[in-house]
């Protein structure tokens, strides 16, 4: 059941009428109806899979008890066998399959065949998700960040929310976890608030993304018979249909927690208004960005080390954030790109004379070219990141940086200029919290104007209903 | 403040409601090629001795009218033969004097599974429109409940306008034949080949199910001395080019084994068939009014011709 479907239009308000009117006696048994409507929600995609998040919490509850009052060998076995557990699922369902056929391949190339079987496993919906999500509570606990939690209800709701179960944000016990131990009341402007990040998010679900997919799925699988230009303006496309799929999920997800009396974080922040990676990566898939910088960048010294260090540092988080995001060598090299430029910029911006130029040159021309070499640089990744393999993504470049790169793009230029329009809007709204947040236009009419054509976009304009893309992540 | 809340919620989503109401009933109440044909066919169950299924080839290329029997088309646009199948099975033992069945299959056809994305609002119709029980929709799946759900705004809203320019939006004679094709689609037939090849590649070669459907069709006519044709319609020579070779061999061989394992079936070939002009097409897959006159004419004759040869 995705968000932007009828059914799910049906099942939240649902829910939240019996959450808010039934279930609020007291706090457990609205825990206890979140807890099952979540798993019921899971359930619509496979509910076999179920076992597993009821697994990975279990494990990370009763480890993080254990925790509490164990020292020395003792504590480091548990957390070892919480991280073993959690990872070991994911690698199982996710990167099984993956490792073995790179293993074998990598034999070929040696002349060397060997035989395996692979296990062909179907990818649980919203595995990485859950699973980074629930890891990151026993880690907390182990640091002695947080206190384990004794209340098993409220620990198996937080670990399934169902509004950011299957596409995050991921979030931080230290941030969720208290928010389901203490009363919740219904708020008149954080529901108002939450309604508007919806109707944002479905604008870019379905009117963006839905009509980029289109587009760029066409573009993808044919692209030996376009020009240059009509495939770089693809994958520009691409970037905006992942950016529309997954900042919309997001916007959705925490306006329903929003409505449910819940303060999700933020996910996305206006991110190709980024002046440069650096700024990118503060602004994309926020919660893993910090996910990666608190339980693996700062681990291993952060950026407190020697430059050698600092290089392998960022490079090591960013092919694991690309393995993150799927079994495949494609978003490794996805991951590998922002590394290599990131690291670039960190050390540009090392040199004084070119920091004290950054920081005093405040001019729109600046930050306008900053805007543009970022949102190249990430377009140009994005390719790798929609490709099937890497040869594909090579491939496509090769056509797209070719001289009918210079020629006139076939087709979709009305499209181009729409979105080039949405980004003018981002623009102006980019000191706001989201995209919708026109409280600060005082006339009901024209904030109500707003509303509806937002609501006309979606209904009719919404492309054809596609599957959110990190579900598959 | 729950209260002023859930008012203005209700205030706000009153227009959209108002529109969902108004399409709803305007798909309850506006005869579409769904009730036309539910109809039609239920007032010609006597009197039918040929029925014409498969999708928007034979519904827009074969006009019963040129035949010599006694035909309804029931094909539809998009319908598979999981549509194919259902709709035979509703209707087979209303009709007394059925003779021939005639079943078109493209490249696409025994590839084509129960419940594709693309047209996925149909099935909605067929249940609500036509009285067929369709096992795909699940008894939780609100949309059946609800027409105007199934497809988007624009699509309905481009229909009502339809209905308001034309006074109809029904698209077929009272034989069900699809009569909108009419010339050309004003596209070039040369240009579009390519992208109407593409849109059809679903890179599926199983064609297991499907063909136990057809089977079941088959099974059936034998039973009442039935023949049964399958027909591969014509196609413009570019859009043949741009199809999978292997998938066209596998979709006449497929066929061919149903004629030699079945006693009452004939397999018509017209994909490349020497006759075909440029000027009988509507666009590089389907025929326009020209077209649908010249090959029911040649698939009656083939028709006939196969009966003296039994």
């Amino acid at each position: 059941m995705q968000f932007n479907t009828v059914d799910f239009a049906l099942f939240f308000p649902i829910v939240f009428a019996l959450y808010w009117f039934v279930c609020n006696k007291n706090i457990r048994i609205q825990n206890v109806f979140l807890l099952v409507v979540s798993y019921l929600f899971y359930s619509f995609w496979d509910w076999r899979f179920l076992s597993l998040i009821f697994f990975s919490s279990s494990i990370d509850f009763l480890i993080a008890r254990r925790l509490k009052n164990s020292i020395g060998i003792q504590r480091k076995t548990l957390f070892g066998i919480s991280v073993f557990c959690n990872l070991g699922v994911l690698f199982v369902f996710k990167y099984f399959d993956f490792f073995i056929e790179t293993f074998t391949d990598t034999f070929l190339l040696f002349g060397k065949s060997i035989s395996y079987e692979s296990l062909q496993l179907v990818l649980p919906v919203g595995i990485s998700f859950y699973t980074f999500q629930t890891l990151s509570y026993t880690i907390d606990v182990y640091r002695k960040r947080i206190d384990p939690t004794d209340d098993v209800v409220s620990f198996f709701a937080f670990v399934s929310f169902f509004p950011q179960l299957v596409a995050g944000p991921i979030e931080r016990a230290s941030n969720l976890l208290p928010q389901f131990q203490k009363e919740r009341k219904f708020d008149y402007r954080k529901s108002v608030d939450g309604l508007q990040l919806i109707l944002g998010g479905l604008f870019k679900k379905m009117v963006i993304a839905d009509n980029c997919a289109l587009i760029v799925n066409n573009l993808f699988e044919n692209y030996t018979e376009y020009s240059g230009s009509t495939l770089f303006c693809g994958a520009i496309f691409f970037g905006f249909q992942i950016y529309g799929d997954f900042s919309g999920y997001s916007d959705i997800a925490i306006g329903m927690a929003r409505l449910l009396g819940f303060d999700l974080m933020k996910n996305f922040n206006f991110p190709y208004l980024s002046k440069n990676l650096i700024e990118f990566w503060r602004r994309w898939h926020i919660s893993l960005s910090t996910w990666f910088r608190d339980y693996v960048y700062i681990p291993l010294g952060g950026n407190r080390v020697s430059p050698i260090r600092l290089i392998s540092n960022i490079l090591i988080v960013f092919v694991v954030s690309g393995l993150w995001h799927g079994a495949n060598l494609t978003f490794l090299v996805w991951g590998l790109i922002h590394g290599i430029f990131l690291t670039t910029t960190v050390f540009l911006m090392k040199i004084p004379k070119v920091s004290t130029f950054l920081n005093t040159k405040k001019s729109i021309f600046f930050d306008i070219l900053g805007i543009g070499i970022t949102f190249f640089v990430v377009t140009v990744a994005w390719v790798f990141f929609r490709a099937e393999t890497i040869n594909e993504a090579l491939k496509y470049l090769e056509q797209t940086f070719s001289t009918s790169l210079f020629s006139m793009p076939q087709g979709n230029k009305w499209f181009l200029l729409f979105l080039m329009g949405y980004m003018v809007i981002e623009w102006f709204q980019k000191k706001r919290e989201h995209l919708l947040d026109i409280h600060y236009i005082f006339s009901k009419p024209i904030r109500y104007s707003i509303y509806y054509t937002v609501v006309f976009f979606v209904l009719y304009f919404g492309g054809n209903l596609q599957t959110f893309i990190y579900f598959q992540f | 403040m729950m209260k002023k809340f859930l008012i203005k919620i209700v205030i706000f989503l009153l227009p959209i409601l108002l529109i969902w109401g108004a399409l709803e009933g305007f798909y309850r109440t506006v005869p579409s090629n769904y009730t036309l044909k539910y109809k039609r066919i239920n007032e010609k169950y006597k009197e039918i001795e040929t029925l014409i299924l498969g999708d928007s080839h034979a519904f827009f290329g074969i006009n019963p009218e040129y035949l010599d029997s006694n035909a309804f088309n029931l094909a539809m646009i998009s319908q598979s033969l999981y549509m194919d199948h259902l709709l035979f099975e509703k209707h087979k033992d209303s009709l007394p004097n059925l003779k021939n069945v005639v079943i078109t299959v493209g490249y696409y056809s025994l590839s084509k599974l129960k419940n594709t994305k693309g047209e996925i609002w149909r099935k909605y119709f067929y249940q609500n429109q036509m009285d067929l029980e369709v096992p795909i929709i699940s008894p939780f799946d609100i949309r059946q409940y609800s027409l105007s759900l199934t497809r988007r705004l624009n699509k309905s809203a481009a229909l009502v306008r339809k209905y308001i320019d034309e006074g109809t939006i029904i698209g077929c004679d009272n034989k069900g034949w699809g009569n909108y094709y009419d010339v050309t689609n004003g596209g070039s037939l040369d240009t579009e080949s390519w992208g109407t090849a593409k849109r059809h590649e679903d890179f599926l070669l199983d064609f297991e199910d499907n063909i136990a459907r057809l089977q079941s069709i088959i099974d059936y006519c034998k039973k009442i001395n039935c023949n049964v044709y399958i027909i591969d319609m014509p196609v413009y020579h570019k859009y043949l080019s741009y199809l999978n070779p292997d998938k066209l061999q596998k979709v006449t061989d497929a066929c061919n084994t149903l004629v030699t394992d079945n006693t009452n079936v004939t397999y018509i070939n017209l994909r490349s068939d020497a006759r075909i002009e440029s000027a009988d097409f509507y666009d590089p897959d389907h025929l326009n009014h020209k077209g649908a006159k010249k090959y029911t004419q040649i698939i009656n004759q083939l028709m006939a011709g196969s009966k003296n040869d039994d």
